[in-house]
C-alpha cells in the first residue's frame, strides 16, 4: 500500500491509497458550452469496446526508426481539433530554467489540465518547470485559445523517485475553460474489465509539425500492470501526457482510463511485448485526480 | 533513477546550428519520457538520459530530420545532423 501525496509548486496535501482492483469508479466528463458540430474525425477514427488488436506489419525491407511508431505509422492528423473530443486535448509548450519541451495535456475540468509527471517536474527541467502556455484544440499556427499556468502539481512518489509508475501531474488554470469545451471524463477500471478495450491517444508529437499538429493513433491494450496500461499504439516525442480513452460502448462518452507517458523503453523487456504505455487510472490516481479538480473550483 | 545530463546541438546539412529544433529518444532501452526538447538560438539542448542505449531524432518545423544514437551515460557532447537544410533554419 502506498499513500500518494500531491506535491505542488505552492502548497501540500495527502491522500489515502487503494489498490488496483477495486471497483470501477467514473467520472462525467462535459460536453462544453460551445456548440461542436459533429467531428468527421471522430465518426472514422475513434475504436469503442473491446476488440482484436489492429495489425500493420511495417513494410518489407524496411525499418521503423521511430520504434515507438511499432510497425507501419499509421497515425492520423485530427484536422477538426474545434471539435469533440478532440478540442479537450492541448498542445503544452513547457518553460523550464533548462529550455523549452513540448508535451500534451488533456482538460479534466473547468480549471484542470491533467498531464505527465515529468511535463512540470523533472531533472530535464532541474525541478518544476516555470510556466506552461496551454493551447487546447491548437491546429498548426491556429490556436483558438492559449492559456498560461505557473501552477502545478504531481504526486511525491514522483519528485523523490521518478518512479515511472507515479508520473502523473496537473497544470492548474485561472479561467474556466473547460467550461466552454469540455472536459473528459475518467474512469478507474479492474484489470478483468480494462484487458482488451481498444484505446484511443491523440497529441501533439515533435515530428508531425514540431508539437502543433494533433495527431491521432488507436489500437488495442496489450497488457495491464498494478499501476500502468501498455498498448500497441503508435506515439513519438511530445505525446506524453496525452490522454489514452476509452468509449465503453457506442454512445458512450469517453473516458480516460491512463496518461500517456512512456515510448516502448518504459516497457519492462521481461513483458515480451513491444509496446507505449501511461500511468493506469487506479482508484489513488483517480482520488487525485479528484481532488486537484476539487482544488481548482472556487 | 540516475539521470546523466547530456549536452547537445542540432546543426543542418551545412554544420549550421538549428534553432527550434525539437529533439526527442525515437529508441531506447531505458525508460525515458516521451517529451520533446527545443534547441535554443545556438542550436543547443540538454537531455537527462538513464543508462542504456538510445536513438534521438531531431525534427524541424520545416520537415527537415536527423538522427544519432547514444549511450545515456556517456560524456561527449550529442551531435545529430540533418538530413537536409530546414526552411527555417
Amino acid at each position: 500500500m502506498m499513500n500518494l501525496k500531491s506535491v505542488s509548486s505552492t502548497t501540500f496535501h495527502g491522500l489515502e491509497s487503494a489498490v488496483a482492483e477495486a471497483p470501477a469508479k467514473t467520472r462525467a466528463g462535459a460536453a462544453g458550452s460551445v456548440a461542436s458540430s459533429d467531428s468527421l474525425s471522430a465518426e472514422l477514427l475513434l475504436v469503442k469496446g473491446k476488440g482484436d488488436p489492429i495489425s500493420l506489419p511495417a513494410p518489407i525491407g524496411m525499418r521503423s526508426i521511430l520504434e515507438s511508431i511499432i510497425g507501419k505509422d499509421d497515425r492520423t492528423r485530427i484536422l477538426d481539433t474545434e471539435t469533440n473530443p478532440w478540442r479537450r486535448i492541448c498542445a503544452l509548450r513547457i518553460s523550464a530554467p533548462t529550455g523549452v519541451l513540448v508535451g500534451t495535456g488533456w482538460l479534466a475540468g473547468p480549471r484542470t489540465v491533467m498531464t505527465a509527471g515529468h511535463c512540470v517536474h523533472h531533472p530535464q527541467m532541474s525541478g518544476w518547470a516555470t510556466s506552461i502556455e496551454v493551447s487546447p484544440a491548437r491546429n498548426g499556427a491556429h490556436q483558438p485559445r492559449v492559456l498560461s499556468s505557473t501552477r502545478f502539481s504531481t504526486v511525491d512518489v514522483w519528485v523523490n523517485g521518478n518512479d515511472p509508475d507515479f508520473d502523473i501531474a496537473a497544470i492548474h488554470l485561472d479561467e474556466p475553460v473547460g467550461d466552454e469545451l469540455g472536459w473528459f471524463g475518467v474512469s478507474s477500471m479492474p484489470t478483468s474489465a480494462l484487458t482488451g478495450f481498444m484505446v484511443n491517444i491523440s497529441g501533439y508529437p515533435a515530428d508531425r509539425g514540431n508539437g502543433t499538429e494533433q495527431w491521432f493513433n488507436r489500437n488495442r491494450v496489450l497488457r495491464v500492470s498494478d499501476r500502468r496500461v501498455f498498448y500497441d499504439v503508435d506515439t513519438f516525442g511530445g505525446h506524453s501526457g496525452a490522454p489514452v480513452f476509452v468509449y465503453e460502448e457506442e454512445g458512450a462518452e469517453p473516458r480516460v482510463v491512463a496518461i500517456h507517458a512512456y515510448g516502448i523503453g518504459g516497457t519492462p523487456s521481461d513483458f515480451g511485448i513491444t509496446a507505449n504505455s501511461g500511468v493506469r487510472i487506479i482508484p489513488e490516481v483517480f482520488d487525485q485526480i479528484a481532488a486537484w479538480v476539487e482544488q481548482d473550483t472556487p | 533513477m540516475a539521470w546523466t545530463p547530456r549536452n547537445g546541438i542540432v546543426v543542418d546539412a551545412g554544420g549550421r546550428p538549428v534553432r527550434g529544433a525539437l529533439v526527442s529518444v525515437a529508441w531506447g532501452t531505458g525508460p525515458t519520457p516521451e517529451v520533446a526538447v527545443e534547441t535554443d538560438e545556438e542550436g543547443r539542448f540538454r537531455l537527462h538520459l538513464p543508462e542504456g542505449r538510445y536513438r534521438l531524432a531531431a525534427h524541424t518545423a520545416g520537415g527537415a530530420a536527423g538522427e544519432t544514437e547514444t549511450r545515456g551515460e556517456a560524456e561527449e557532447e550529442i551531435r545529430i545532423r540533418l538530413a537536409s537544410s530546414p526552411e527555417d533554419a
